[in-house]
């Protein structure tokens, strides 16, 4: 028994370092000077320092990493927030009325599994002719379809959790279609809200091959920025800023799925179970 | 004014309705419409068409076969491999779990980063300079394999990408561990069920469907992988990293073969959606 | 307050009948009692005057005007539901306004019904509380109070008490009808439970497989069953039914060739007769006309419930004083009023027996 703990710890141990080897060396990384860097690539630090934070943080002509930031926040934002205001009312049409159960529920939350690449070379060619391409508002709309099949299955899981007496009861005290929606079924669904939101904001940040082809300048979200940054140093990789950039890159997503773990890891094994 | 209960209906739907129009409908024609014509980004409004030429294109690229043949064993393997070690994360860490939750979020975490951070990520940590993997593959052994070379790239990005997603496995089959009702293990210990036995005939027949589910998802997206493998290595070297999805977009974006980009795309839609259909039907049979 | 008519009522589900043309009136004021064994179809009905169901065909009026085609939220009816149904994202007063603020009442109005009916139900206390906050017996109380601010034309309740302990139950009970006294309003209550049926309606209806079985007062039902359907459902225990047969002029055969006298009447038709437990009276063996052993003997308190085995006639039920002392094996005779009887006919009808001319 004891001997069990103890080898179920070392397990645990080991896999958390191995699976997070890649963020955990490149944070240690990040707080190594870059002459330290070139002396010392073990992942021992032996003068730690929050200088290349400083330098990423700071705007210069070479790297303007809030740009990249921005675009990201309001491209996410878009990305996960339409979808929910799209597929809600249909939602609840889905659940209670069977309206398109048969068709559009399968259509749509087979998306997910098609290689994005397949909508990345039409959608590129439809934006050059609306004007779309490298702006933020054309990236949301990208990663609001992107994010639709499951917006749709998590909200229709959560109408179908809502006990049908509730709206029973709201109909017999008066309440038409306008009301029972938006007094009863709204509010009840607003968890589902906030744990959709997250997981949907989570996946736009990440996304990088829309943001990689639909944008050049203007609206290049921070995943491909922090690409950039790899590939334009002439002189050879700056590591320090270059951990450091990847760093402040992966945070935004990080931060939001640590607190909220319990919903994501719900929500992720929903949509991979029910689908 | 009143409305019918279809005509309500119709309202709900609309906004789903139009935003799939906009964003799917258009570029569908679009693909059709390219995808049988002769186009550059220089005769992007004036498309010529001629017909299969496109597909003919395609299927006589030997870079195609490749691709296709590249994002099936990379997805095959990966998805073994991560429901391999995703099952024996979960099944031996789910007594400790059980007692100490906040486990699970330190063992997601890959999951919640890009995976194009973490391709990148391995650009430093592979760096045979500033890498800490090189560095102490010297320190320990005297030498140390050059990762990202044509030899060793594809063990280097399978491993990459199962690290990265074995979280995912371990995910669902812990839910499902630890859905499996606590009375049927404690009948089966009852009746004098040794754990080895209890683990093959109780509780992994039970996780049978999960299993499935999860090796068909992580199949899936190991075969349109792209993100990760394209800012560590692009198409690697020699193109030997191409995936169906790479080969796509070097063709249109940095080839400019618009017409036979959207041939491709067409031919990796039908085949993505027949693994797809194929999937789900066995996955119904079984329940 | 309202009159509820059901003409003809039919409702098929995945071509299954569930109901079976019902009809029905309620009167104006009455509270009347669906009762029935689950699957019966008496919350279907409940549900179908409440306008939550499709009617397959008949008609539905609520005073003289057609409801059939009504959504519920124009039908003016108010339903307590068996979950209660409290919206959980708004408090106790915000429950009892939803329908008021639907409406679109004034304010003052609004404030002052809420405040009227928490007075009604006890709820002041609690009106700034969420619904998770309450008890069962209280959140009970909220979803009445949401049914009565309406003043709707009638009340449906859909097995209220079935989530309440046995001691809020009886307690609920009692409060539902002095509201039926003092509102003096239509209500329609559903419940499978014979004692809620019995104390709360002015009028009972027993449903089975979706047909009436009977309609009348409890006392009517108790006392004159229509059918063995409704004699065994109400009662506890349920009446006994013994085989029988017509003797000509010698009264009724039992199974065993046992006489049974029923006086100067025409045992013609007779093919079950019934007795209630507690008009058995347990005698000495003797010349009574059924005789049997004592096979078990509960001792429930105020009265013993006895399981008698009276050989071939089969197992009698019977209720005695708990005072007697009885002990199980002992050999006794049954005895009981002719007018205790009840006889029924080979299809299961109940039978007057005419005097014999």
């Amino acid at each position: 028994m004891k001997l069990h703990l103890i080898l179920r710890w070392l397990v645990f141990v080991t896999a958390a370092l191995v699976l997070n080897f890649p963020v955990i060396a490149t944070f240690i990384t990040a707080l190594k000077a870059p002459a330290e860097i070139a002396r010392n690539p073990s992942l021992v630090v032996q003068n730690p320092t929050i200088e290349n934070f400083v330098t990423v943080l700071t705007v210069s002509d070479r790297l303007n990493i809030y740009h990249y930031l921005l675009n990201s926040l309001l491209s996410a934002s878009i990305g996960s927030l339409l979808p929910i205001v799209v597929a809600f009312p249909i939602a609840w049409a889905m659940v209670r009325r069977g309206y398109g159960r048969n068709i559009l529920f399968p259509l749509i939350v087979n998306l997910r599994a098609l290689p994005l690449i397949i909508f990345a070379v039409p959608l590129y060619l439809m934006f050059s002719v609306v004007n779309l391409l490298d702006t933020r508002l054309g990236l949301g709309l990208v990663l609001a379809v992107v994010n639709l099949p499951l917006t749709l299955m998590l909200l229709v899981n959560a109408v179908a959790e809502i006990p049908i007496e509730l709206e029973e009861a709201a109909r017999m005290d008066g309440a038409r279609l306008p009301r029972l929606i938006l007094r009863i079924v709204l509010p009840l669904c607003r968890p589902a809200f906030i744990t959709t939101f997250v997981f949907g904001f989570i996946t736009a940040w990440n996304e990088f091959l829309f943001g990689l082809i639909l944008t050049t300048q203007k609206a290049v979200p921070m995943t491909v920025g922090a690409s950039f940054f790899f590939a334009t140093s002439g002189g050879g990789v700056q590591w320090g800023v270059a951990a450091a950039v990847m760093i402040v890159a992966a945070l935004p997503p990080l931060l939001l799925g640590l607190i909220m773990y319990r919903k994501i890891t719900g929500s992720m094994v929903s949509g991979a179970v029910k689908g | 004014m009143r409305l019918l209960p279809s005509q309500e209906n119709a309202i709900l739907a609309s906004p789903m309705v139009l935003f799939l129009l906009a964003l799917l409908g258009f570029p569908v024609v679009l693909s059709i419409v390219y995808g049988f014509s002769e186009a550059s980004f220089q005769s992007l409004m004036s498309p010529k068409l001629i017909g299969f030429a496109n597909f003919q294109l395609v299927l006589q690229d030997s870079a195609f076969w490749d691709a296709a043949w590249f994002s099936l064993r990379f997805g095959l393997i990966t998805a073994l491999l991560e429901c391999v070690l995703g099952l024996f994360l979960a099944v031996y860490l789910a007594p400790l779990i059980r007692e100490n939750g906040w486990m699970v979020a330190v063992l997601i975490i890959p999951m919640i980063v890009a995976p194009a951070m973490i391709g990148l990520m391995y650009r430093l940590v592979l760096h045979e300079f500033a890498g800490p993997v090189p560095y102490y593959f010297y320190e320990w052994l005297g030498w140390s394999p050059s990762f990202l070379s044509t030899g060793m790239v594809f063990k280097t990005i399978v491993v990459a990408e199962t690290l990265q997603w074995t979280p995912f496995a371990f995910l669902l089959f812990l839910t499902a561990y630890q859905a499996i009702p606590q009375d049927i293990r404690e009948a089966a210990s009852v009746d004098g069920t040794r754990p080895w036995r209890m683990f093959w005939k109780i509780e992994l027949p039970q996780m049978m469907p999960t299993l499935f589910v999860a090796g068909f998802i992580r199949f899936i997206d190991g075969f349109r992988v792209f993100d990760n493998i394209y800012t560590l290595v692009g198409a690697g070297p020699g193109g030997s990293t191409t995936s169906m999805s790479i080969y796509i977009y070097e063709t249109f974006l940095r080839r400019g073969e618009i017409g036979k980009a959207m041939a491709a795309a067409i031919l990796l839609f039908v085949v993505a959606f027949a693994i797809l259909a194929l999937g789900q039907s066995l996955m119904r049979r079984r329940r | 307050m309202a009159r509820i008519s059901l003409r003809n009522i039919c409702k098929s589900f995945k071509g299954l009948e569930v109901i079976k043309s019902v009809s029905l009136t309620v009167e104006d004021g009455e509270f009347c009692v669906f009762v029935g064994p689950s699957g019966c179809g008496k919350s279907t009905l409940l549900r179908m005057i409440a306008g939550l169901e499709d009617v397959t065909s008949g008609q539905i009026l609520i005073d003289d005007e057609n409801v059939t085609k009504l959504e519920p939220f124009d039908r003016q009816l108010s339903m307590v539901f068996q979950s209660y149904a409290l919206y959980p994202h708004l408090t106790v007063r915000q429950n009892i306004a939803f329908a008021l603020e639907t409406a679109k009442q004034p304010k003052q109005v609004i404030e002052r019904k809420v405040a009227e009916a928490a007075r009604t139900l006890k709820l002041e206390d609690y009106l700034d509380r969420k619904p998770s906050a309450l008890s069962g017996g209280q959140r009970q109380r909220v979803a009445i109070g949401r049914a009565i601010v309406r003043e709707p034309k009638a009340f449906l309740f859909d097995e209220p008490l079935s989530n309440l302990d046995a001691a809020l139950r009886g307690e609920t009970r009692i409060e539902i009808a002095s509201l039926h006294k003092s509102l003096a309003a239509t209500m329609i209550y559903v419940t499978h439970d014979q004692v809620e049926a019995m104390t709360l309606a002015d009028r009972i209806v027993v449903l089975n497989k979706g047909e009436i079985m009977q309609v009348g007062s409890p006392r009517e039902l108790y006392e004159h069953p229509g059918n063995v359907f409704v004699a065994q459902f109400l009662g506890s225990p349920r009446m006994n039914l013994i085989d029988a047969a017509s003797g000509g002029e010698a009264g009724i055969m039992l199974p065993g060739n046992q006489r049974l006298d029923i006086g100067q009447r025409s045992s013609e038709k007779i093919s079950t007769v019934g007795m209630r437990p507690e008009q058995i009276s347990i005698t000495e063996a003797g010349d009574a006309a059924i005789k049997g052993t004592i096979k078990l003997c509960e001792y429930h308190g105020s009265v013993l419930s006895i399981i008698v085995d009276a050989g071939p006639i089969g197992d009698i039920s019977v209720l005695a004083p708990s005072a007697g002392a009885l002990v199980e094996g002992a050999r006794v005779g049954l005895d009981f009023p002719a007018d205790a009887l009840h006889f029924f006919d080979v299809s299961g009808n109940r039978v007057t027996p005419s005097p014999q001319a």
